[in-house]
């Protein structure tokens, strides 16, 4: 066969030229990009700490309120100078303030819990000052190691922390100890909450991850859903104007809430999304069928698009800001 | 002294263990191992922050060095007349004229026929590497090696 012969040489000429090149050691250079590399040097201004060790699951979490009264932090261009901390490692996800200004619901790692190669465990230190607090988090080494590989399947499950302050945030910034800058503080009252969702998906279902590269960008609700083709539903939401759309294409335009929502097609067609501007809010409902599938066609082949969209709009429709 | 995140060593650990094989194939793509080395470096740094989103990290890398690669292939306007030579002794004659019939292809050809070739993917993984529907990387393959097959037989 013809064919075989050309595949087979094909095969040869590339692993020959490849194997030709020397890739010798190279650091991967942080400093090239963004505000991780360096760490700043802050001056020790740390007037009160406490310093939990939290081992095993994350603190547990009570319930909601939503009342909208209580300023909840500066603008995060401001410049403040944050109290030190000498252990924070991890930058945090989100921060939700109670209505009382007293609680900070933190969300940090992108594992669960626990002690093992696939999970994460966490210590965090608060510190406060007149104008700033800093809540600083640094993981904790594990103390089971293994040298096999190890495929972990859940790896974008962050956990969450109750953190107490000894008195409300109030106009301080905050700050996580790795940023230089303060971090964005999110109230109760504008965080969206749905109200409709697929089939075997409850609100305790839903986790909260950081932003994505799609979407308002600020953080994330999302749920696997049970129902249909295989998928995940994300819920983004990010200040108005913050939205990018995604490299895919518009394949219909609707009304959700009365404001004019656009649906894209994209991810290799693996993913469809509806976005629209609420409550100077910029909130999408995305569709992501699950990759790790590979034995099935990655495409929203009909007449699971169908589906897919309806579900989107009920859940758009059914979203709340509280 | 700098502290590294969990996030960023978990990337480091990534980056030591397949660096070396995502260099090869960016250099396959793009006929420069200096070009292949800054790609790879790029798609790294470009991964670290949506860690935690990506569920197929070297897949996803692989796709960033793809389209780097095509990228590259803009960049540079004026069109290689010949297969750009790679270092070490000369080729075998079969082994070169395989070369350099494979970079009489079109750039989407050869790309397709690398990742199919060389690093053993699936037409599905192709797809996703290219940023493609699945029928479009089964095209690019078919004709690929059917027009590598013309050239190969043009030229004995």
């Amino acid at each position: 066969m013809m064919t075989l012969d050309v595949e087979d040489r094909l095969r040869r000429t590339l692993h020959d030229v490849a194997s030709r090149l020397e890739v010798g050691d190279d650091e991967l250079n942080h400093a090239r990009r963004g505000p991780v590399a360096s760490r700043p040097r802050w001056l020790p201004l740390a007037i009160a700490a406490v310093v939990v060790l939290v081992v095993g699951a994350a603190a547990a979490l009570t319930g909601s309120d939503d009342d909208a009264s209580v300023v909840a932090g500066p603008d995060p261009a401001v410049t403040t100078t944050p109290p030190a901390s000498s252990m924070a490692d991890t930058s945090w996800t989100l921060a939700i303030l109670s209505s009382d200004g007293m609680t900070l619901e933190i969300t940090v790692g992108i594992r669960p819990a626990g002690e093992g190669p696939c999970e994460q465990q966490f210590r965090y230190e608060v510190t406060e000052t007149e104008h700033a607090v800093t809540v600083a988090f640094a993981e904790v080494e594990q103390t089971t190691t293994t040298t096999e590989p190890v495929a972990c399947d859940d790896v974008l499950r962050p956990q969450s922390f109750e953190i107490e302050l000894d008195s409300p945030l109030g106009d301080r910034a905050l700050y996580d100890g790795v940023q230089p800058q303060p971090r964005q503080v999110w109230r109760l009252a504008e965080v969206v909450a749905p109200t409709v969702l697929p089939d075997g998906v409850t609100a305790d279902d839903l986790r909260r991850s950081p932003g994505t590269d799609f979407g308002p960008a600020h953080w994330s609700q999302h749920a696997d859903v049970p129902s249909g083709p295989g998928w995940d539903l994300w819920i983004d939401q990010g200040r108005a104007g913050s939205f990018t759309p995604p490299s895919g294409d518009v394949i219909a335009t609707t009304e959700i809430h009365g404001n004019e929502a656009t649906i894209y097609e994209y991810f290799n067609h693996t993913g469809h999304m509806v976005h629209w501007t609420e409550g100077g809010l910029d909130i999408t409902v995305r569709a992501e069928l699950h990759t790790a599938n590979m034995s099935e066609p990655q495409t929203f082949a009909n007449p699971d698009v169908a589906f897919i969209d309806d579900v989107l709009l009920r859940v758009a429709d059914g979203i709340a800001i509280q | 002294m700098e502290v590294v995140t969990g996030v960023e060593a978990q990337v480091e650990e990534l980056y030591r263990k397949h660096r070396p094989g995502l260099v090869r194939l960016a250099f396959l793509l793009t006929g420069s191992a200096h070009v292949a080395e800054e790609l790879v470096q790029e798609a790294f740094l470009s991964l670290q922050p949506r860690f935690g989103q990506v569920r197929e990290p070297v897949a996803y890398i692989r796709q960033i060095v793809a389209n780097g690669a095509r990228q590259h292939h803009r960049r540079v306007a004026v069109e290689r007349r010949h297969a750009p030579r790679p270092p070490g002794p000369a080729l075998a004659p079969e082994i070169d004229e395989t070369w350099e019939a494979l970079w009489r292809l079109p750039e989407r050809h050869r790309a397709a026929l690398v990742l199919r070739f060389y690093e053993d993917l699936t037409v599905r993984e192709v797809a996703a590497a290219l940023g493609c529907r699945l029928g479009t990387a089964k095209s690019l393959i078919h004709r690929g090696t059917k027009a590598l097959k013309e050239v190969l037989r043009d030229d004995a």
